[in-house]
């Protein structure tokens, strides 16, 4: 997964995979979602980032199950 | 995405429509495709911020 910041126009994209998009859905005015022939995300752009997505908290977690 | 289809719509829209936020989108259809493309334009009205065939459009008969 990466992330790609465009500051000049608060542009977030998120890349999950490299496959070529078969579609583009809109999730409201400031998200779309780019999905492949089989329905799979590829992409997520998040517009107005820094309020819609609070950017400059991006971290990763990964949360450990029980043993 | 070829650069000649986004000029085609930014230059004959089918529908145009003002974001909350001042960017525009035009829609126009791409005679090659047979699909509606959606063009977003900067609050300038001329800056082409993104742009992607946009299958809802066809669908809701906008």
């Amino acid at each position: 997964m990466r992330v790609k910041y465009f500051p000049d126009t608060d542009t977030a994209l998120m890349e999950f995979t490299d496959n070529e998009v078969a579609e583009t859905r809109e999730i409201t005015e400031n998200i779309y979602v780019d999905l492949d022939h089989r329905g799979n995300l590829v992409s997520m752009t998040i517009e107005h980032a820094r309020t819609n997505a609070r950017l400059h908290e991006f971290s990763y977690q990964e949360v450990a199950g029980r043993t | 995405m070829r650069d000649e289809w986004i000029s085609h719509v930014v230059q004959h829209s089918e529908k145009t429509e003002v974001q909350s936020d001042g960017r525009v989108r035009k829609w126009a259809r791409i005679a090659e495709t047979g699909k509606f493309l959606r063009v977003i334009l900067l609050e300038d009205g001329e800056t082409v911020h993104n742009a992607f065939f946009d299958r809802s459009f066809k669908e809701s008969g906008k």
